[in-house]
């Protein structure tokens, strides 16, 4: 074994990037919810870019490494510390045997993703005591802890409040007023706030029609209207249909924002369209994309030099 | 077993990673027939790019790949286009081609236990509720909720009850009515649904539904009428 679980934190798991094709099932894909994040720490480390890897909460889960793994922290900051050495985010590391990975206080953001070279085996909740192996073993000698000297831009993921959506099917359904402050009012996540959903706080949404929907495919990002004038924007772990009001969608790219708000923290939703949506979304992936290919450049010539 | 082309269809964007192709306004099994026709047509000679379905009482779904889609020269709207051509070509809407699951049921007792409440809310007989709602043959217009939850219809309008407000721990088998549904639970979750039965029939198999958009449940009664 490589890892062993030494304490269990409130919602961490081992993490894939979504199973596909069973939604007509009831099935939903599930995935990590922070898929910019994600990628980059796989990409620091070599691995594809949605190699499984484990996706921290705060209280975090305390993990004892026992073989020298490669390993990057990208995602929120809960203050990593490896041996009570405070350790950088967005960097590959080396950790040697007997490492043991703590998250102490959370500074920002709502999840954190480590990426171990290699990628996980299992998926799903940690268990306390639990050991997990290394899909594949990369053959690492170290004794001491090696931090790279370089590190991801991670910028474009920037902690503003504004997400950008594109109206929904039930748009109309708002009125006026209610669409003017949906557009350009700051709303708090509350704290129901799971990887189901996040619900926001804000003053109760007036509709024209009271009128029931059939119940219709939604999807991650899907912001739906409840009965009581509350919205809540589905995350990862929804439900393949509802029968809510959708009343809007956050585009692809902003939800990697949107998911590293914790409660209390404000948004601001801007209207845009499909073409912009297309945009940002395919300059977040080329820049994910080039940070793979550097790193994977890097990581082959430091190993080179070092085994010579 | 007729040969349809249906044009009435309208498709609005899902998000940016999915379209609905929304088939009618309400809830029949004509618009769902061609729903589940349609479905199978997408599933059987896939787009490129389009990597989810989702059949719904009168919508079909489809996620797509945004990178696949935005390479593109027109973005959504080559997509949009492929499907219109697609919804196009004539397909088979079999109304007598399905699988149909007799799924035995206890009513009432420990595991049925909103059924003594339905009755007295209704005013109907015990056995009467339970002779009204296994008398049908039921179409599984959909999947969703969570992996095998199967939304029936229609319940005899002399059962309609409304949701519980309060959601509350389902085990695996409840058999459930709200409006004009039915439903079993296949799993332990929280639901909303008045139960009125209990049935061992197995819904997930290795976690895998049994039951598929397009087949037909009848509810066997297993208590002495």
């Amino acid at each position: 074994m490589s890892l062993i679980i030494h304490k269990v934190g409130i919602l961490d798991t081992i993490q894939h990037f979504g199973v596909r094709g069973l939604q007509s099932k009831g099935i939903r894909p599930g995935g990590v919810m922070d898929q910019f994040s994600a990628s980059i720490a796989n990409a620091l480390v070599g691995n594809k870019l949605n190699e499984d890897l484990l996706e921290i909460h705060f209280p975090a889960c305390e993990i004892m490494f026992t073989k020298p793994c490669l390993i990057s922290i990208v995602g929120a900051d809960f203050t990593a510390k490896l041996n009570e050495k405070y350790l950088p985010m967005n960097r590959p590391i080396l950790v040697p045997t007997n490492s043991k990975l703590q998250f102490v206080s959370p500074k920002s953001g709502k999840i954190v993703y480590v990426a171990v070279q290699g990628g996980l085996l299992g998926q799903g909740r940690l268990i306390k005591n639990s050991e997990i192996e290394l899909k594949k073993k990369p053959k690492l000698t170290t004794t001491s802890l090696y931090i790279f000297p370089w590190s991801a831009d991670v910028e474009w993921r920037k902690y503003s409040p504004e997400i950008h959506v594109i109206q929904g099917r039930e748009w109309e359904r708002l009125q006026e007023e209610s669409q003017r402050k949906f557009c350009c009012k700051p709303f708090k996540i509350s704290h129901h706030a799971d990887r189901m959903g996040y619900r926001l706080q804000h003053e109760s949404f007036q509709t024209r029609s009271k009128e029931e929907i059939i119940s219709t495919a939604v999807n991650f990002g899907t912001i739906q209207l409840l009965p009581n004038g509350q919205t809540i924007v589905l995350m990862a772990d929804h439900q393949t249909t509802g029968g809510y009001p959708r009343i809007a969608h956050v585009i692809s790219a902003d939800l990697p924002k949107l998911v590293q708000k914790s409660p209390g923290d404000e948004v601001i939703f801007h209207l845009t369209d499909q073409e912009t949506a297309e945009k940002e979304w395919v300059a977040q992936q080329k820049h994910i994309q080039q940070i793979h290919t550097i790193s994977q450049l890097k990581l082959y010539e430091f190993f080179e030099k070092n085994t010579h | 077993m007729n040969s349809e082309n249906r044009k009435g269809y309208e498709i609005y964007a899902l998000g940016d990673s999915a379209i609905t192709i929304e088939f009618g306004k309400n809830i029949n099994p004509e618009i769902n027939d061609h729903v589940i026709a349609r479905f199978k047509q997408f599933q059987e000679n896939p787009i490129q790019g389009v990597i989810d379905l989702i059949p719904s009482y009168h919508s079909l779904t489809l996620c797509y790949n945004l990178n696949d889609v935005a390479k593109q020269k027109m973005g959504l709207a080559s997509l949009i286009d492929q499907v219109r051509l697609r919804l196009e070509e004539p397909i088979l809407v079999r109304h007598d081609s399905f699988k149909l699951h007799e799924i035995p049921v206890n009513y009432g007792g420990k595991n049925g236990s909103d059924l003594l409440r339905v009755s007295q809310e209704k005013g109907i007989d015990l056995y009467e509720i339970i002779r009204l709602h296994s008398e049908p043959t039921y179409r599984v217009y959909m999947l969703g909720f969570i992996p095998g939850f199967a939304y029936l219809g229609e319940l005899n309008k002399a059962l309609t009850m409304p949701r519980k407000s309060t959601p509350q721990p389902m085990v695996p088998g409840s058999v459930g009515i709200a409006g004009l549904q039915t439903g079993i639970y296949p799993s332990f979750s929280p639901g909303g649904w008045n139960i009125i039965g209990h049935t061992e029939y197995p819904l997930l198999e290795n976690g895998m539904p049994i039951l598929q958009a397009g087949d037909r449940v009848k509810f066997i009664p297993l208590n002495q009428l």
